[in-house]
């Protein structure tokens, strides 16, 4: 039975081979004999011999395509052979050797070169040199891989790759057989970047054969400088542009033979016109720098560092300068890293410092100074070593320069001949600047500085510039110890024209050394022994410090000021400016409690209000808690601090303590100002959730209203009840709402003429919005009934005028289509506040103040302004009267403003009173307020040319 | 008239920048002292820093006209202000891009009550002129009280037929004629429609 089997299975694998081989099978049969012969390879049921053997035939018929079919089948045996170990070397060797042979057949070289593949990548080191080699002449002279598809060209380096990797004895049959030129004309990214990172490999394996070729080397990869790659949106290589550049700048710099041509070739580069290629030629530059060495830099270094500079001149992009920059820190602390400090300090001093030095010295073309004093700085930052090289080599240049100047400056003004000099580029700024950003890298790379005496005692000597600002505040912070660099800010912090450079110095400092403008503060800031006008001074000083020198050296600030709050008003402005701009200023336990003793203190202060409110929000909630419950013991006598505390803390903390609540509501209905009335809002907001206390504390809101009106019937009760009525109908208590706005419409009818003007007026203050609201949640459409409710009303007690204002100052306020709906009722109520006559009991402007702003916002509404085409003869009679109304130029603009809203009407509804119009308008240009008159003109010129 | 050819094809034009008016401070009413400290106080702070009066609540937002009940005299900004956006005739610019138009070519003598604006064409021989001054002379007709006595002429020498155009602008008949003629005032409406 099993040799029956075995006779079944050796017909099978005849017979998928057979069917594989064959030509007219189709693609998907194909697939399936190929799939059952991988299987029965792997299975082990068919060794690489008898597969050989069998396929021995095949392999050199005349049909090119059954010669491939078996070239594949070979390819899969080979891949998929079990125990690949244990087949015999020799079989492999005349297999790679046959191979070798038949590269020569073009038709099937794809599924040959496959083959070899397969074969040196399984069994890497078990060839013959002899062999190798032949293969390697073979697969170079017989075939031309230039014109392979891309995948057998990058079969063809993988091939390379492997005999470079495991025969690093082949690579110089690799060079001398035209590996070069098989790589010519590559134009596939993932080939490429194969390539770029196969010849770095191939230059450490046969470091000696590589000079010999170097040339041709570099000149097939310079070809691709600098190179740009877009990938496709869905490409699955996954290959970047940074990628390719970056393996083709390694591949350039990979052998130090590439050096004389690598330098030349960028340079030629850099100085291209191409901004990109500029950019990419000073990166693999500085690249090629590190890579090669001092040693191989060093003939190139001179030539090099005049590039540089041309190209930093030269160029007006920013992007670039500071690529520059950033390079020639690189390029300096690379071309410095030999033993020997002289040939270190000679790499840049001829091309660098020496140039830099004599554009000082020149006075025709300073205007360079910066940018070379900037070049120094970026030299300078490479190492401290190079930074206290550069220092003491330049500074007694500069200052020499500097005395030279300055004689030559006094000079010129002895011969009576003016100084045409600009100011930012005269010699003596320039080599101000050059010393700044001397000390600025000494300090960056914290080395000494040696010169620090001299070149206070010049700055003594010289004019003041604020170059010399910036210059002290680095020296200060370079001999933290000197007192006359802070002395020496401390009078120009004075001065008006140099405070401002002043702060940024400063600000510069805090960055470096907090702890010395800390001491700064301390030395010069002596607050508690100078007079009122110096302290508004030293104040409005500290305050743009904090605000500019970061939240640390902020809340020094703040807490020098704390204690002194009670001599100045200002020391509370000073502290609120730096609290509401220092956003990243932490908050502590000792800064909150130093600030409410202060606040508890001094109490009532106008913006201490607002400091808890920006302060106590930057708290923990633990901090929060603590601060409440301190507030809360003492909150008889500062309710406002409770009130701000209980704004600005946060959701999760609960106040619930109703006697206190109450309390604060009607101290704050006694008080009636703005600031009580935040209580209100806060008390109300934290005990929402609370339901039980919620409804007790909303009766006494009401009841204390209508007794407070009645007892102290002052106009502010009247805005304070107006407020909380808004409160409370933003969060939908209309019940109680409509109880306090009852109150409101019968405070219309009062005895005094104050009253009924505040309580009309309150209707605006309801529906207005403020910005203050948004710690509310804000019920939808309150507005629109508080309206419904209060317009019928209102509606009712037609004589009175103090009605009608209220009515009017609603109407403008309130959603259009609303109102769209009883306009045939609200519309002649709006006309009768414009016919008011004067001697009425209510003001006339406030009155047709609100009738006019009523018109104004109806008319701007699409479904409101069609209903008023039918009141149109009763309309513009009156907007001509109050468009010349003399005692207020609000109403007159407001007039003409409607005006000119008409003229969107039909013509035929319009020209009956278009020459009236005309003719009042004709005055109203003449107005004595150039904003009327401006409104006016327009208006009548849209009456002018009005048209069918 | 025919507005087929134009006269100059590519006229040269300017960037327009806002010209402001100087403004003048508002009396306070706070003491001397007060307000030289608070000066002193937000002038060392700068202006970005300056507080804000705090906002109390129940204010009604109105956009005021102005504190003070002084008079606004008509200048030479307002009426430049009238003339600068009227088009030109032959291009969709305004006078202002142009330079046709300039501020300070216009001058107002407030004890006459005369107003005199001068106006520039862009070439020379240019036949729209008397045109452009006829739209000058209607818009301000429009635009400013009849007790100002207004005089429109072309700058000197920036005109071939300096004299004649300038005789045309001023001469009331010719205006008043020129105004009749309804298919001229559509041309000229169209200039001034949107200015």
């Amino acid at each position: 039975m099993n040799w029956d089997k075995d006779y079944n299975k050796q017909c099978d694998e005849l017979h998928s081979r057979d069917y594989y081989c064959n030509p007219d099978t189709s693609a998907s049969g194909k697939k399936e004999a190929l799939v059952s012969i991988t299987t029965r390879i792997s299975n082990g049921e068919v060794d690489l011999n008898t597969s050989i053997k069998s396929l021995a035939d095949y392999l050199t018929v005349t049909d090119e395509r059954i010669r491939a079919a078996a070239y594949e089948i070979m390819d899969v045996t080979l891949n998929n052979i079990k125990n690949k170990q244990e087949v015999v070397v020799q079989t492999l060797c005349s297999l790679l050797r046959f191979f070798g042979d038949r590269l020569h057949d073009y038709e099937c070289v794809n599924e040959i070169l496959t083959c070899i593949k397969t074969l040196m990548s399984t069994w890497k080191n078990s060839f013959e040199n002899d062999l190798v080699s032949s293969i390697l002449h073979q697969l170079l002279n017989d075939v031309s891989i230039p014109a392979l598809t891309q995948p057998l060209r990058l079969s063809c380096y993988v091939i390379f790759d492997l005999i470079a990797t495991h025969y690093p004895s082949m690579c110089k049959l690799l060079f001398a057989n035209g590996f070069i030129q098989s790589i010519d004309g590559e134009r596939d990214p993932k080939n490429l970047l194969y390539i770029f990172q196969l010849i770095p490999k191939l230059c450490s394996v046969c470091s000696d054969s590589i000079p010999s070729v170097a040339e041709e080397l570099f000149e097939a990869l310079s070809c691709y400088f600098p190179i740009t790659y877009t990938p496709a949106a869905d490409d699955p290589r996954n290959i970047t542009s940074q990628d390719l550049s970056l393996a083709l700048t390694t591949a350039m710099t990979s052998h130090p033979s590439f050096s004389t041509y690598c330098f030349p070739f960028l340079m030629e580069k850099l100085s291209t016109v191409v901004l990109e290629t500029k950019k990419e030629s000073i990166k693999a530059l500085t690249q090629c720098i590190q890579t090669f060495g001092e040693d191989h830099t060093r003939p190139f270094l001179t030539e090099i560092w005049a590039y540089i500079r041309t190209e930093i001149i030269r160029t007006s992009n920013m992007d670039y300068v500071h690529l520059i920059l950033d390079s020639i820190t690189l390029i300096v602390n690379a071309v410095c890293s030999t033993n020997d400090p002289n040939i270190n300090f000679k790499n840049i001093h001829v091309g660098l410092i020496r140039p830099a030095v004599t554009e000082l010295e020149s006075t025709t073309h300073s205007k360079f100074g910066a940018l070379y004093s900037r070049m120094i700085y970026s030299a300078a930052v490479a190492s401290p070593s190079i930074c206290k090289m550069i220092c003491d080599h330049m500074i007694p240049h500069i200052l020499q320069i500097n005395d030279h100047h300055q004689h030559s400056h006094h000079h010129h003004h002895h011969d009576g001949q003016p100084c045409n000099h600009d100011q930012s580029h005269s010699p003596s700024s320039s080599t101000m600047i050059m010393i700044t950003q001397l000390a600025q890298a000494s300090i960056e790379t914290s080395s000494s500085f040696s010169h620090f005496d001299s070149i206070v005692e010049k700055m003594n000597q010289s004019s003041n510039e604020s170059e010399a600002i910036e210059l002290i505040s680095r020296l200060s912070i370079l001999n933290p110890d000197s007192k006359s660099c802070l002395d020496w800010l401390n009078r120009s912090i004075r001065n008006d024209q140099k405070r401002e450079t002043t702060l940024n110095a400063l600000q510069w400092m805090s960055k470096h050394s907090e702890s010395l403008v800390i001491r700064f503060i301390d030395e010069h800031f002596d607050l508690d022994t100078i007079d009122e006008s110096d302290l508004i001074v030293n104040v409005a000083i500290l305050s743009r410090m904090g605000v500019q020198c970061g939240s640390n050296i902020c809340r020094v600030i703040v807490m020098k000021l704390m204690p002194i709050s009670n001599r100045s008003k200002f020391v509370m402005d000073g502290i609120h400016v730096m609290v509401s701009h220092c956003e990243s200023m932490s908050v502590d336990r000792t800064m909150m409690n130093s600030m409410l003793d202060q606040i508890m203190s001094n109490a009532n202060h106008r913006v201490a209000f607002q400091i808890v409110l920006i302060l106590h929000s930057k708290c923990d909630l633990e901090l929060q808690n603590e601060c409440i419950k301190r507030c809360t013991s003492s909150y008889e006598r500062h309710p406002h601090l409770l009130c701000a505390l209980l704004i600005s803390c946060r959701q999760q903390i609960s106040f619930c303590d109703l006697q206190i609540g109450e309390h604060l509501i009607t101290s704050s209905i006694r008080h009636g100002d703005s600031k009580s009335l935040y209580a209100i809002a806060s008390v109300l907001n934290k005990l929402y959730h609370r339901e039980q206390y919620y409804h007790q504390l909303l009766q006494c809101v009401a009841k204390h209203f209508v007794v407070s009106v009645d007892q102290y019937a002052s106009a502010h009760h009247v805005d304070a009840l107006s407020v909380v009525l808004r409160y409370l109908y933003m969060r939908g208590e209309y019940s109680v709402g409509d109880q306090l706005g009852r109150v409101l419409i019968g405070l219309l009818d009062h005895q005094h003429a104050q009253i009924k003007r505040a309580a009309s007026n309150g209707f605006a203050i309801v529906m207005n919005q403020s910005k203050y609201d948004h710690h509310v949640i804000r019920q939808v459409l309150y507005k629109q009934r508080f309206f419904t409710v209060h317009a019928n009303q209102l509606n009712h007690h037609r004589s009175n005028s103090c009605h009608l204002v209220a009515f009017a100052n609603m109407i403008y306020q309130v959603n259009q289509s609303v109102i769209s709906s009883e306009m045939s009722k609200l519309f002649p109520m709006v006309l009768r506040s414009l016919s008011v006559v004067e001697g009425d009991d209510v003001s006339v402007v406030d009155l047709v103040g609100a009738g006019l702003r009523a018109v104004k916002v109806l008319l701007s509404g699409d479904d409101t302004r069609n209903l008023i085409v039918d009141y149109l003869g009763s309309l513009i009679p009156h907007l001509l009267r109050w468009c010349r109304y003399e005692s207020d130029a609000n109403v007159r603009l407001t007039s003409v403003i409607c005006l000119n809203q008409l003229v969107t009407f039909q013509y035929y509804k319009l020209h009956p009173f278009r020459q009236s119009v005309l003719d009042v308008l004709g005055e109203v240009i003449g107005d004595k307020k150039r904003l009327v008159r401006r409104e006016a003109v327009k208006c009548r010129n849209d009456w002018f040319v009005l048209s069918e | 008239m025919d507005l087929g050819d134009l006269i100059n094809p590519s006229p040269k034009v300017y960037d327009v920048a806002p010209i402001k008016r100087e403004t003048r401070r508002t009396p306070n009413t706070v003491t001397e002292d007060d307000q030289n400290a608070e000066q002193l106080f937000n002038s060392i702070l700068g202006p970005k820093y300056i507080k804000k009066p705090l906002e109390e609540i129940g204010t009604i937002d109105e956009d005021e006209v102005a504190d003070s009940e002084e008079d606004e005299e008509i200048d030479e900004l307002e009426i430049y202000d009238l003339l600068r956006n009227i088009k030109d005739p032959e291009h969709p610019l305004t006078l202002e891009q142009l330079k046709v138009a300039q501020h300070s070519l216009i001058n107002i003598d407030q004890l006459t009550k005369t107003i005199t604006v001068q106006f520039t064409p862009t070439i020379t021989h240019c036949s729209m002129a008397t045109l452009i001054g006829l739209c000058i002379r209607v818009k301000l007709l429009r635009s400013i009280p009849k007790t100002y006595k207004v005089d429109i002429k072309v700058s000197q020498g920036s005109h071939e037929s300096e004299n004649a155009v300038n005789r045309q602008l001023n001469d009331k008949e010719r205006v008043a004629a020129a105004l009749e003629n309804s298919k001229l005032l559509s041309v000229v409406d169209k200039c001034i429609i949107h200015s």
